[in-house]
């Protein structure tokens, strides 16, 4: 089976690929819809976000684990101050919960920031853009013609001497500028990538890095402070009746002690350590002016060489420090609430996973289903082997791309939506490589980092996408053999041609 | 034959949009927005090349400003969290108010200079923070084709080639 075709429909696929012209046609029918009731920009937002507000408040697809954050804080805080607060207001002095309570008040403003921002996602490019970004990127490789991959798409700079490698996003279609990543659970572009964060149910990028930093330094001090004054509420109360007799009797007599005490030093002892613990971490990544992102992955450590140095720290700690904390705060790049203007080309719909892009539906009739379904099988058997090796420090771009091109023979506006699943791959395993790293990094264990490896459901290794197909697929390649991928790809196959 | 003098309105309707150029970011100093001052060749015959590179010139100089680090945006920085950030809800934070000096200076310069020649500045924001897109109007009246220079010729021949499959 030959990926590619003959040059001369290689060559229509390829810009048809690209070209943005024939796509205007088939989304002027929901345009002249959207006319009629004016819709914002956040509703049609390609990444898989959610927003609330009617815009305002932007958040992951995956909220669950922050309602667990709010709720243990809300509680333990709540717990604190109606059980504790008034005995010790009492015996000591009312400055203690005066300060509980502006500490709880900073760590509820800096965790619903952090949670509802816009992490500093990058808008995907126009049409026009990635045409042009296209045209460069062939003409820069030179137009290798007959099917085989180019090399991967990148753009080297020198940044205050050191080399950094750009990289080409295919989901968005742009060129990442320096430290910026693709978050595979938002299917965003986040400048200043840090990591993507469950407890607070967002990604933690450029615009609040600063408020999650202060969060969770806050919830340090909120989570000692509570501890402590806990602890010191048992033992004077001790005092009076002796210190295991207050645990011992029953919980009629000293409520005030024994449930709250118990709640209390299970959530703070956990708390306390990972949160402190990653705080610590913080501090320092701020210090050195690095991402979790970059020193996971050693971009800047001594160890890859001795030239190898981080070109974005200042020098020195304090302004490392007030650079990442107190610098200017940039703007929102995605105008969540702006109204979408009709005469603009609006951008291919959301992808998930799998789904082809809407211009792509009303032009796969036009490719050949057969060849489709070749080459897509050639896509899938490229995808398969990294899956079946379970390796996650496979190099990311050179793999998706040998099916890319070849399906640039054949089919090419079946590409537009192949390259999402093998592409999202690259993404789980060169932005966030933390499956080997996490047993190395003890002192936060607490506070998980949310590896896409580790995300969604284990059947449908890809995140998200039609469930039906992908774990068919995936289903399929497990079982390793040769006849029955090709069988059953081709079914899964079908079933994508006829979405 | 040299383009008509158009006003930035008559721009609209009376000239087709050709092409458009995009001028890149220049990451050779960090991540700080900076564009490339380097003259694109579609813009030759267009536009001095004095004129355009003092634009991006200017252009950098406003983001440089935005992004500037320093007493005030350390004592804004201060400030802010100490009230938990709430004070963003009612002040306008210092970038934002750089971003609306360039917004103006971007129109400005639209219709004392490029509109003229029958070309499009689009504010940086518009399109991430990416690139400065550049559009190239010809007159409807004047030419035939609809390509400008032989780099649109590809995606002239891409849109025929989609429109014939």
């Amino acid at each position: 089976m030959t990926p590619g075709g003959g040059s001369g429909p290689m060559k229509d696929c390829e810009y048809s690929q690209i070209s943005t012209h024939s796509s205007s046609s088939p989304m002027e029918s929901p345009h002249k819809k959207k006319k009629t009731a004016p819709r914002r920009k956040w509703e049609v937002f390609p990444g898989r976000n959610k927003f609330f507000c009617n815009g305002r408040i932007m958040m992951a697809r995956q909220t669950g684990v922050f309602y667990l954050t709010l709720v243990l804080i809300l509680v333990t805080s709540g717990l604190f101050f109606a059980f504790d607060c008034p005995y010790l207001s009492e015996k000591i002095t009312p400055a203690i919960p005066a300060i509980g309570g502006i500490l709880f008040f900073f760590v509820m403003g800096t965790l619903l920031r952090t949670s509802f921002s816009d992490p500093g996602v990058l808008p995907r490019a126009t049409p026009d853009e990635a045409a042009d970004l296209e045209r460069q990127i062939d003409i820069a490789n030179g137009s290798s013609s007959g099917g085989y991959r180019p090399p991967p798409r990148t753009k080297e700079v020198i940044i205050n001497g050191q080399t950094v490698k750009l990289k080409y996003c295919f989901t968005c279609k742009i060129f990442r500028p320096p430290r910026a990543s693709h978050c595979s659970l938002c299917d965003n572009c986040v400048e200043r990538f840090d990591h993507h964060c469950p407890w607070v149910g967002n990604c933690v990028g450029k615009r609040n890095y600063r408020f999650f930093y202060m969060f969770i330094l806050s919830l340090s001090f909120l989570t000692v402070f509570i501890f402590a004054f806990v602890i010191t509420h048992v033992i004077l109360r001790s005092q009076q009746t002796g210190f295991l007799n207050a645990l011992k009797d029953s919980p009629a007599r000293y409520p005030f002690i024994e449930t709250p005490f118990r709640s209390y030093s299970v959530v703070c002892f956990f708390s306390v350590w990972s949160i402190v613990g990653l705080s610590g971490f913080h501090t320092y990544l701020i210090s050195s002016n690095q991402t979790t992102n970059e020193d996971i992955k050693g971009s800047w450590s001594n160890k890859r060489g001795k030239e190898n140095y981080n070109p974005y720290s200042y020098g020195n700690i304090f302004t490392n420090c007030c650079a990442a904390l107190c610098g200017p705060l940039s703007p929102s790049l995605i105008d969540r609430r702006g109204f979408i203007q009709p005469d603009t080309p609006q951008l291919a719909g959301p992808s998930n996973g799998i789904t082809m892009y809407g211009a792509t539906q009303s032009q796969s009739n036009m490719c050949d289903q057969d060849q489709c379904i070749q080459s897509t099988k050639f896509v899938l058997q490229a995808a398969a082997t990294p899956l079946l090796q379970s390796e996650p420090s496979i190099t990311s771009e050179e793999l998706p791309l040998p099916g890319k091109t070849s399906l640039s023979g054949p089919c090419a506006t079946l590409t537009l939506g192949q390259p999402t699943p093998p592409s999202s791959m690259p993404n789980l395993t060169s932005d966030t490589g933390l499956t080997d790293m996490i047993p190395l990094k003890e002192e936060h264990e607490g506070h998980q980092f949310l590896t896409p490896e580790e995300a969604p459901s284990p059947p449908g290794m890809l995140p998200s996408g039609s469930p039906i197909t992908h774990s068919h697929t995936m289903h399929v390649l497990s079982l390793a053999s040769q006849d029955s991928l090709h069988e059953d790809s081709v079914r899964g196959l079908v079933k994508l041609s006829s979405v | 034959p040299p383009p008509k003098v158009h006003s930035l309105q008559e721009l609209r309707r009376s000239a087709s949009l050709a092409t458009k150029v995009f001028v890149q970011r220049d990451y050779s100093d960090g991540t700080t927005c900076q564009f490339q001052t380097k003259f694109p060749p579609e813009l030759e015959s267009r536009i001095e090349r004095q004129l355009f590179e003092e634009t991006v010139k200017t252009l950098n100089s406003f983001y440089a400003e935005a992004e500037k680090i320093g007493g005030s945006s350390y004592l804004e920085g201060c400030l802010a969290c100490a009230t938990a950030y709430f004070i963003f809800l009612c002040m306008e934070t210092h970038y934002e108010k750089v971003l609306k000096k360039i917004s103006k200076y971007i129109q400005e310069q639209n219709e004392k200079i490029y509109a003229p020649r029958g070309l499009l500045l689009t504010d940086p924001l518009e399109r991430g923070m990416r690139v400065i897109e550049i559009s190239i109007y010809e007159d409807r009246c004047s030419s035939g084709s609809s390509s400008s220079g032989s780099s649109s010729s590809s995606s002239g021949g891409g849109g025929g080639g989609a429109g014939g499959r």
